[in-house]
């Protein structure tokens, strides 16, 4: 078997090691390593631009609505305000209590034995409901004029409970008079009365309507 | 496998470009962008209803302009009753007038106040009580329910009708409020 001899064993083992230098693998691993980082902060750097790119377009978007919100606030306002005032004119026009159709039932509800001589009223409307009190003072007759005068009340009561909420009508004085007057040629005896009628309606769009002229006092 | 010293001196060499290295991309790289990004996050955040807040209004703001010209138009036309200059000058004629028409020769109508009205921008309400001397009840009950029809801006608070120095005729008073501009 012939020898063999290796000369270059030196020269293997020298390349071996340069092969396995750690430093050179430290600087593959470092190389990769930085390749990853580098890789991973393109990544991120696209992230944060797409984040930027959107954070651009909603501020230029901002930009642009900033102005219009403002000049649409002070429109709005300023239409709520013209529009709150229109509101509350038409309600002040159609909510207003109308006495001409009070008048009227007054006077339908008055019998020919009874004469008024006063008539004093007012009316306010509050917290949404109107309210009215009015006064009449007169004088009636017939052969009990009392009751005339009572009949009177309870008429006048239930005309205007048909058209009003609450009513409550009430004698403020009944006397006897001395005087007598005549009606249909008899003296009769006569009463001076005064009736207070108090008269609450909700607030709602109350039908004006003329008095009639069938009847004259 | 052993170092000799200088690889040693190498690889520690290394190891410290190593965490310089990693210390400048965390920090300077890395941090500063991160920041950048949540700061802008932060900022949409704000942005997000802010928008959405103003694209409200400005919808809002549609649907009022929608119903305005309805209310301008009713304003206009409120307006349109009133006439111009000092109420004092006009109202009291124009009363005259009316009830000149109605056959009620004589009037005296004078101011007895002012009212504010808070729900009404840009007007005021006046108080007028309005004398009639002779007057009978069924000619004045004609005349109120005229005065009510042919003025919306004025109502009627007070009717007190009654005999007086004539016995021939009632005299007749009517407190009412009007609507004018301010």
């Amino acid at each position: 078997m012939a020898l063999h001899l290796n000369l270059y064993h030196e020269i293997q083992k020298q390349k071996q090691q340069s092969r396995r230098d750690p430093l050179k693998l430290g600087m593959y691993g470092l190389g990769v390593v930085a390749l990853c980082l580098a890789g991973y902060y393109c990544m991120r750097l696209r992230e944060a631009s797409q984040v930027m790119g959107r954070l651009d377009q909603m501020q230029a978007e901002w930009e642009k609505m900033e102005p219009l919100q403002k000049a649409a606030e002070t429109r709005g306002a300023d239409l709520s305000k013209a529009i709150q005032t229109s509101d509350a004119l038409v309600q002040k026009i159609e909510n207003r209590f109308y006495w001409a159709p009070l008048l009227d039932q007054l006077l339908e509800a008055t019998p020919k034995n009874v004469q008024i001589t006063k008539f004093d009223g007012k009316s306010d409307i509050d917290n949404g409901a109107s309210t009215c009190s009015f006064t009449i003072t007169g004088l009636s007759s017939g052969n009990e004029p009392r009751r005339v005068a009572e009949e009177l009340r309870t008429a006048l009561h239930n005309k205007f409970a048909e058209k009003h909420g609450k009513v409550t009508a009430v004698f403020q004085a009944l006397d006897d008079a001395a005087e007598t007057v005549f009606l249909d040629g008899r003296p009769l005896p006569v009463a001076n009365f005064g009736i207070k009628l108090d008269l609450t309606e909700p607030q709602q769009l109350v039908e004006n309507t003329q008095p009639k002229k069938t009847r004259t006092r | 496998m052993k170092l000799d010293k200088e690889q040693g001196k190498k690889v520690i060499l290394s190891a410290i470009l190593l965490c310089a290295l990693l210390y400048c991309y965390f920090n300077l790289l890395l941090g500063p962008l991160a920041a950048n990004e949540v700061r802008a996050e932060k900022t949409m955040k704000e942005l997000r209803p802010q928008i959405a807040a103003a694209k409200l209004q400005i919808k809002q703001t549609q649907a009022i302009e929608a119903r305005a010209p309805v209310a301008s138009e009713t304003l206009e036309q409120i307006k349109g009753m009133i006439p111009d200059g000092a109420p004092v000058a006009w109202f009291p004629p124009r009363m005259a007038e009316f009830f000149k028409r109605q056959g009620i020769d004589k009037t005296a109508t004078r101011q007895t106040g002012e009212q504010a009205a808070p729900d009404l921008a840009g007007f005021k309400k006046l108080t007028w009580t309005i004398d009639l001397p002779k007057v009978e009840f069924v000619p004045l009950a004609i005349a109120i329910a005229g005065l009510e029809n042919e003025e919306p801006l004025l109502e009627v608070t007070g009717v007190s009708i009654g005999t007086g120095a004539d016995p021939q005729y009632q005299h007749g008073s009517i407190s009412v409020t009007t609507i004018v501009r301010q």
